[in-house]
C-alpha cells in the first residue's frame, strides 16, 4: 500500500443543529496523486476540504495524517501537519492582507510556523525568493503590495506563500474559478508543473470538471455529503456510472466544433 | 431598425482611457456577444447603456437606445427622468451576482412589482397576477412560495431566475445579461443559458451577453466582438474567430478555452481508461 497524506475514514460531518454534511467518507489522498473533488454547491466540498485542513473535527469517524490520527493538541505534530499540508482558496483578493508587503506575506508560514528561528535572514530571504520563483514572478515584486497585483498574479502569490514551506500536499478550493478563462489555464499549467518539480500532491475542490480533467489523475463526485463516484478522471469522466455524473459533464459549455 | 446603436463610445476616467471608439448595433431579436477578460471595457459598456455610469467616468459619443417604434433616445445626454422611462421598459440588465442585484429586504415578489407597477400601472390582483406570471416564466418551482421570500431564503439558481424575472416583468426591446451564470454551478448555468435563450426568442428581444467565456457564448449567439484593454480587437462571426484569429489577444484566448475544452475529449479520455 502507498502511503498516504491525508486520509479520511468513516467520516460524518454535521454542522451544529444541521443534517449531516457529509455522510461516511472514504478517501485517501496519497502521494503524487492529483485528486479533484468535484460536486454542485452544497455537496460538500468545501467542508470536506475544512475537514482535511484540521479547521472542523469530523462529527464522527476520523482523519489520518501519515497515518496517525489527526491530533492538533499535540504541539509538534501539529506544526508537522500545518507545514506539510497547505491551502490556496477561491478568491485571490480577500486571501492575501492588503496591508502587508509580499515579502512578508510570502514568509508568513516560515514565521509562523517557527522555521525562520534561529536561521539567518538571508536563508529566510532565499526560501521567499524561490518560492516566488517558482510561481514565475521576479523578485522585483517583492518590496510591492497585493493591490499592485492583477487576479492571475495574486493568486500566484498565494501559492508561492503556500509552497514556502515545502508542504507534501496543497489543498485548493476552486483555485481558478475567479479568473478569466486564459489565466486559468496559466494556474493550472503552474499547478501542474509545481506538481511535478517539487513533488507536490494536489487536492482541488472544483465545480469545472475541464479544470480537474487538465489536472487532477483522481476524480471524486461529491453529491449531498456522499462519494458517488471515486476512481481514475479518465474513467470517472470518460464513462461515468452515476447520472449525476453524466449531469455534470453534459451541463459544460462546450466550443462549437 | 436598431434597438441598440453606439457610435464611437469613448469612456474616460481619472486615469486615462476606459474605453477607446466603440462601435455597435443590434437590430430587433438580433444577439451580440461582448467578450473579455476582467478590465477590457464590457462592464461599463453595459452600464452606459443603461445611464448608470459612476460618475467619476465620463462618456462621449452616442448610445442610441429605441423600443423600435419610438425615436431612439441618446442615453449620455439623457435626464435621469426619461432614463427612469426607458430602464425596465426598453432596456433592463441582468448582473453576474443575484445577492447585490436584489434587495436583501425586500420579499422577491415586491421587487418584481415595481417595474411593473411604474411602466405598466397594474395595481391589486393584476399586478400580483402579473408578479406570478412573469415567475412562471422564468420557470420558477412554485411562484407563490418564491414571491414571498426574502432573497435569502431560496437558492443561487433561484435568485438569478428571480432576477431574470425582475429584468423580463415588462418585456423589454433590449436585454443586457452581464456575465449572468458566472457565480453559479454548472448545472445550474446550464439551465439559466436555457431560460434566458429561450425566453428571449420567445419574446423576439435583442440580448447583448456579455462574458469572458467563449464556450459560455456559444450557447447563446454566434455573432460577437471582442474587446481588449478597452479596444475592439476582433467582431463577427464566434464559428470564423474560433477558426482564424487576426489578433493576437483572440489567438490566446481561443488557445485557452481550447485547452480547456480538449481536456473534456470524452472519447480521448475514454480511450485513455480503456487502455
Amino acid at each position: 500500500m502507498t502511503n498516504s497524506i491525508l486520509e479520511a475514514r468513516n467520516v460524518i460531518f454535521e454542522y451544529r443543529h444541521g443534517f449531516p454534511t457529509l455522510k461516511d467518507i472514504n478517501i485517501a489522498f496519497p502521494e503524487g496523486q492529483n485528486i479533484g473533488i468535484v460536486g454542485e454547491s452544497g455537496s460538500g466540498k468545501s467542508t470536506l476540504l475544512r475537514l482535511l485542513l484540521g479547521i472542523h473535527r469530523p462529527s464522527s469517524g476520523e482523519i489520518l495524517f501519515m497515518n496517525k490520527k489527526l491530533d492538533l493538541s499535540d504541539r509538534e505534530r501539529s506544526r508537522e501537519f500545518r507545514r506539510s499540508v497547505q491551502v490556496v482558496f477561491q478568491d485571490p483578493y480577500s486571501s492575501l492582507d492588503p496591508r502587508q508587503r509580499i515579502d512578508r506575506l510570502i514568509a508568513e508560514p516560515l514565521r509562523s510556523l517557527g522555521l525562520s528561528k534561529g536561521k539567518l535572514e538571508a536563508w529566510v530571504n532565499a526560501q521567499i525568493a524561490d518560492a516566488l520563483t517558482s510561481v514565475g514572478l521576479s523578485t522585483d515584486s517583492l518590496l510591492r503590495y497585493p493591490s499592485e497585483f492583477s487576479g492571475g498574479q495574486r493568486q500566484r502569490i498565494a501559492i508561492a506563500r503556500a509552497i514556502v514551506c515545502n508542504p507534501k500536499i496543497l489543498l485548493a478550493d476552486e483555485p481558478v474559478s475567479a479568473l478569466d478563462v486564459t489565466t486559468r489555464v496559466h494556474i493550472i499549467e503552474l499547478l501542474s508543473q509545481l506538481s511535478k518539480t517539487r513533488g507536490l500532491t494536489i487536492a482541488m475542490v472544483s465545480h469545472d470538471l475541464s479544470v480537474v480533467a487538465s489536472l487532477c489523475n483522481q476524480t471524486i463526485v461529491l453529491k449531498k455529503g456522499e462519494i458517488v463516484e471515486y476512481g481514475n478522471t479518465a474513467g470517472v469522466l470518460g464513462s461515468p456510472s452515476q447520472p449525476y455524473t453524466q449531469k455534470l459533464i453534459e451541463s459544460l459549455p462546450r466550443l462549437p466544433h | 431598425m436598431n434597438i441598440l446603436e453606439i457610435k464611437n463610445l469613448e469612456i474616460t476616467s481619472n486615469n486615462g482611457l476606459v474605453l477607446n471608439d466603440l462601435s455597435l448595433s443590434i437590430k430587433a431579436g438580433e444577439r451580440l456577444g461582448l467578450i473579455g477578460e476582467s478590465g477590457s471595457g464590457k462592464s461599463v459598456t453595459a452600464l452606459t447603456v443603461m445611464g448608470l455610469l459612476p460618475s467619476s467616468l465620463t462618456a462621449k459619443g452616442q448610445v442610441l437606445v429605441s423600443n423600435g417604434e419610438s425615436e431612439p433616445i441618446d442615453v449620455i445626454l439623457a435626464q435621469e427622468g426619461s432614463l427612469n422611462k426607458i430602464r425596465g421598459d426598453v432596456v433592463s440588465i441582468v448582473f453576474q451576482e443575484p445577492l447585490t442585484a436584489l434587495d436583501p429586504l425586500m420579499r422577491i415578489g415586491k421587487q418584481i412589482e415595481e417595474p411593473l407597477r411604474r411602466h405598466q400601472r397594474l395595481r391589486g390582483a393584476d399586478l400580483s397576477d402579473a408578479v406570478i406570471a412573469t415567475l412562471e416564466e422564468v420557470k420558477i418551482n412554485n411562484p407563490a412560495r418564491i414571491a414571498n421570500a426574502f432573497p435569502h431564503e431560496i437558492s443561487g439558481g433561484e435568485r438569478q431566475r428571480a432576477a431574470i424575472a425582475m429584468a423580463l416583468a415588462c418585456q423589454p426591446a433590449l436585454l443586457i445579461a452581464d456575465e449572468p451564470t458566472t457565480a453559479l454551478d454548472v448545472t445550474v448555468q446550464a439551465e439559466i443559458l436555457e431560460l434566458l435563450d429561450s425566453v428571449v426568442a420567445r419574446h423576439n428581444m435583442s440580448m447583448l451577453f456579455i462574458s469572458h467565456d467563449l464556450a459560455v457564448v456559444a450557447r447563446i449567439t454566434n455573432s460577437v466582438m471582442v474587446l481588449k484593454d478597452g479596444e475592439v480587437v476582433e467582431a463577427g462571426s464566434l464559428h470564423d474567430i474560433l477558426q482564424f484569429q487576426t489578433n493576437s489577444y483572440t489567438r490566446e484566448l481561443v488557445a485557452s478555452a481550447r485547452q480547456l475544452d480538449d481536456a473534456l475529449n470524452l472519447s480521448s479520455l475514454r480511450a485513455e481508461h480503456d487502455k
